[in-house]
């Protein structure tokens, strides 16, 4: 039971008026115990939804069809509130997206932590004080003191960034997930938050599920990758393994994307991904990425592609004689 | 946040000449049909006596500090049509009317925070619906109909509450639901919408992520952010509560200022109507700075602007 | 305006204010005139079609003072309303668009006036230019003319700062030319729904003043004027003072649903999600 969050065969679906859209189809991923797992993909591949599923808090007209989450050996797909904010409270740690309106505009940084330090255990002020300026400091942040007596509009974005990390590592859980953590930052200060959340990381065996929109910062900071597209999983390996054999067609187009500022004979072709970028309005049962794919066959269309493993690289695709 | 509260104040008093004076000027100076009204029957030299009086009087600066001198030395309202003094009666109305208003708002700040709070709580229930149809309706008809429901249902018809009289505090009931009406509809619906949309603000999703409470991220987060703009609408409807009030105190015969100033009107007695607007105007500028105080205190944002804090966003 | 028409609640609305005031316009003319004339021998005659809701105190017609109220309360109502939203646009507009000096004294102004009860604004204007029909109509919009100038205001403040408007400048073209062709275009449904929410206001406006004995005087049958006259028959006759009441909540509460319709259908924010 090494497993600190299992995902078996999530199938989310919302419902429109128009009908029912299938955002998350057979999503299978499991993390290990200190491993940091990037799930990569573009806008409205299903990537945010599947970090709703996980803290569940999906809007009210998403439903789990099928499948379940454990987090930490606990079964959540079926919990209760009451269990729910249990998990939530010591085992989640979770840094949005945009540090600017994630926290309460009205209250210190001091008060915030205390009442996040109190969901979990009884400190007093002083305590929870020297707690909160402990964990900023581990953060990167010099003058903790001072920052505490701040209120957020107070503070830069990524000093905000780094007092969400803070937050979110404050009660010690054992599952951070990072959603999309730098994107409303300038590129500078998301170097800095990658860098502080991969020390934060190794030096504290954290398990975290990062989720990006970007392949590069993917590969600079992940174990283990996850590509998703169009609300599946088409492929998953280590880094090393998804950088030197990308197996999917999809995740080779996504590399080939990446700028590259080298010159003359060895210049790489910058290669956009031909076609229109997937859309849950006009889903097919086959991959989802057929129409845009090159080496697209009738089948493909039809039949959703089975998942093939090599050694924990796995692939979803029919293409077999690339292999 | 002194320094800001003291440039409030200032800057009220500044308004308050300014308000007085204006009113001032129209009433001597346009007096419009003011002459058709007095009772010159076969007198004619009423009409000469009266311009003689106007003549023989300081300018209008003058009187005007004069009139503003003695209201502010003495709480003394001098009426240049009647010549008598008004203070005593404006001051026991004035409390009639304080006592009516400040009720009001109580009534209003308190049930339209809660009512708005339940609604957007239950936002989509059939309890939501009722909430937003009630106040729609109340912040639609003017309080004088409402007053004849609650007399033809309360009074009337269930003989549950008297009309008139002004002794008891039963008798406040109806005023104060009148007084209220229509501003306590503007608050719960804009209570009620300004909660849903903290709700849906990212950093509620963070405090559900971290397994915080419902009630707790209802009231300690979601009201609290809410109560901003709602306490600025509460600040914008200072002059329909206090139109209600003269509704209600004319309706109920409460003789408060609203009353006196309405029959001052239908006498054209304009020295009441002056003194009258005087002490309406110190009402609302009263109440603003008491709201922008209010405001102040519950926003981090002002409090630290007003203190001079360096803002490095 | 066809979203408009697919809103149940809004098209009963208007169906039933304009059955109202057409009942207005067209009971008076077809003989349900008189309104003053005394017959002290037929006091609370018993319903006929000659008196269909029977007669007050004084013998008069109940349903010729209704019909006959309504031309005023909605029919002056209906003036200020016009002036209010008239000057308002323009003054809102030139506001806006000029900015700087004649901009800061208007909005100055809007807020002084809008912080005061309106019943001391309509005095004022009364004491200052006399009592009749005109005066008061003129005295209720300038008293509803801060909230359209503010917001006429705001919304052409929102346009001037797109580029179309920078793009017309370019090119030479006339500030006449882009408030007309270009600003209105994009503020007309703001001045739409600015002119059905003041509408109902001033119907407010008017019944109140008319309540409260105010600018109109006793034989004119204003509905909220009727209230005041027939208040001392509330316990014996209640109904001659719930109608009149219930007919300016009516007439209000459809205009609020109006308004709500309009907006609702107008905002181009929504219009984008379907």
């Amino acid at each position: 039971m090494n497993n600190i969050l299992e995902i078996e065969k999530l199938n989310v679906v919302y419902r429109i008026p128009e009908g029912r859209r299938h955002v998350l189809r057979d999503v299978s991923l499991e993390l290990k115990k200190g491993e940091i797992m990037a799930v990569v993909g573009e806008s409205g591949c299903g990537k945010s939804t599947l970090v709703n599923t996980i803290i569940s808090l999906l809007p009210s007209n998403a439903m789990i069809e099928s499948g379940r989450i454990i987090i930490d050996g606990k079964d959540i797909t079926n919990a209760d509130s009451y269990e729910l904010s249990s998990v939530r409270r010591n085992r989640l740690g979770v840094v949005f997206q945009d540090p600017f309106s994630a926290l309460d505009p009205l209250y210190t940084i001091e008060k915030q932590f205390h009442e996040t330090i109190r969901l979990t255990e009884k400190l007093s002020k002083a305590e929870s004080h020297d707690k909160a300026a402990a964990m900023l400091r581990a953060c990167g942040i010099k003058n903790a003191e001072e920052i505490m007596k701040k209120y957020p509009h107070e503070l830069s974005g990524g000093l905000r960034q780094r007092v969400m990390i803070a937050m979110a590592l404050i009660n010690d859980p054992t599952l951070v997930i990072a959603d999309e953590p730098t994107t409303a930052l300038d590129v500078t200060i998301q170097k800095e938050i990658l860098q502080l959340l991969r020390t934060l990381a190794r030096e504290r065996q954290l398990t975290v599920l990062f989720i990006t929109h970007s392949q590069d910062i993917a590969f600079e900071i992940a174990d283990r990758i996850t590509v998703f597209y169009g609300g599946r999983i088409v492929e998953q390996g280590t880094r090393d393994d998804l950088f030197s054999f990308p197996l999917h067609p999809y995740t080779q187009a996504l590399l080939n994307t990446i700028p590259s500022i080298r010159y003359g004979k060895n210049e790489r072709k910058l290669m956009p991904i031909e076609g229109e970028i997937f859309s849950f309005l006009n889903e097919t049962e086959g991959c989802s990425f057929a129409p845009r794919c090159p080496y697209a066959r009738e089948s493909c269309f039809n039949k959703a592609p089975a998942v093939r493993e090599y050694n924990g690289h796995k692939c979803a695709c029919e293409m077999e004689e690339k292999w | 946040m002194f320094k800001f509260i003291r440039n409030r104040i200032l800057g009220a008093i500044g308004v308050l000449f300014a308000a007085v004076f204006a009113v001032f000027t129209i009433l001597t100076y346009l007096p419009g049909s003011r002459l058709r009204y007095l009772p010159i029957q076969g007198e004619n030299d009423l009409l000469d006596r009266y311009f003689a009086l106007i003549k023989a009087s300081p300018n209008l600066l003058t009187r005007y500090l004069r009139y503003m001198y003695n209201i502010i030395t003495r709480f003394h309202f001098t009426s240049n049509f009647r010549h008598h003094d008004l203070s005593a009666e404006i001051l026991t109305r004035t409390r009639l009317t304080l006592l009516l208003t400040v009720l009001g708002f109580v009534f209003i700040v308190v049930f339209g925070i809660i009512l708005g709070v339940i609604a957007a709580h239950k936002r989509g229930t059939w309890i939501d619906r009722l909430i937003s149809g009630a106040s729609m309706f109340l912040a639609s008809i003017p309080p004088f109909c409402l007053a004849i429901y609650l007399a033809l249902i309360f009074c009337l018809g269930l003989k549950l509450l008297p009309v008139f009289g002004y002794a008891k505090p039963v008798n406040f009931i109806l005023p104060t639901v009148t007084v209220s009406a229509a501003a306590l509809a503007n608050v719960i619906q804009i209570c009620r919408f300004q909660v849903i949309e903290e709700l849906n603000k990212p950093y509620v999703r963070n405090l559900q992520s971290r397994g915080q409470r419902e009630s707790v991220i209802l009231f300690r987060h979601a009201l609290k952010n809410a109560l901003i703009p709602t306490v600025s609408v509460i600040r914008e409807m200072t002059a329909t509560i206090f139109m209600s009030t003269f509704i209600a105190e004319w309706f109920y015969a409460i003789p408060g200022i609203g009353y006196y100033m309405i029959k001052a009107i239908n006498s054209r007695d304009y020295g009441v109507i002056l003194a009258c607007t005087v002490v309406i105007a110190i009402f609302i500028i009263i109440f603003n700075i008491i709201s922008d105080v209010v405001y102040c205190l519950l926003d981090p944002k002002m409090r630290s602007k007003e203190m001079g804090y360096s803002q490095d966003v | 305006m066809k979203r408009f028409l697919h809103n149940r609640v809004a098209l009963a609305a208007l169906i039933i204010f304009t059955l109202l005031l057409l009942s207005c316009v067209v009971f008076p003319l077809l003989g349900y005139s008189d309104y003053e004339s005394l017959h002290l021998d037929q006091q609370y005659a018993p319903i006929s079609l000659q008196h269909p809701f029977s007669t007050d105190n004084l013998g008069r017609d109940f349903f010729t003072r209704m019909m006959v109220g309504g031309r005023y309360t909605l029919g002056l109502s209906l003036v200020s309303t016009v002036l209010a939203v008239l000057f308002g646009t323009v003054i809102g507009t030139l506001s806006a668009y000029k900015g700087g000096l004649l901009d800061r004294i208007v909005v100055s102004l809007c807020e002084a006036l809008s912080a005061v009860p309106y019943i001391l604004i309509v005095i004022i204007i009364e004491v200052a230019l006399g009592w009749g029909k005109g005066y008061f109509s003129l005295a209720i919009a300038i008293a509803r003319m801060p909230s359209v100038i503010q917001t006429i205001r705001a919304a052409v403040l929102s346009v001037r700062e797109k580029e179309f408007i920078s793009a017309a400048k370019v090119l030479g073209k006339s500030d006449w030319y882009i408030i007309t062709r270009h600003v209105m275009r994009n503020v007309y449904s703001t001045i739409l729904v600015q002119f059905c929410s003041t509408y109902g206001a001033s119907i407010v406006a008017c019944s109140v003043l008319g309540y409260l004995e105010i600018g109109i005087s006793s034989p004119v049958p204003e509905w909220g004027r009727m209230v005041a006259d027939y208040f001392h028959l509330i316990q014996s006759r209640g109904h001659l003072v719930s109608i009149p009441c219930l007919f300016i909540s009516v007439s209000v509460l459809c205009i609020t649903m109006i308004t709500n319709g309009l907006r609702d259908a107008l905002d181009p924010k929504e219009y984008q999600h379907e």
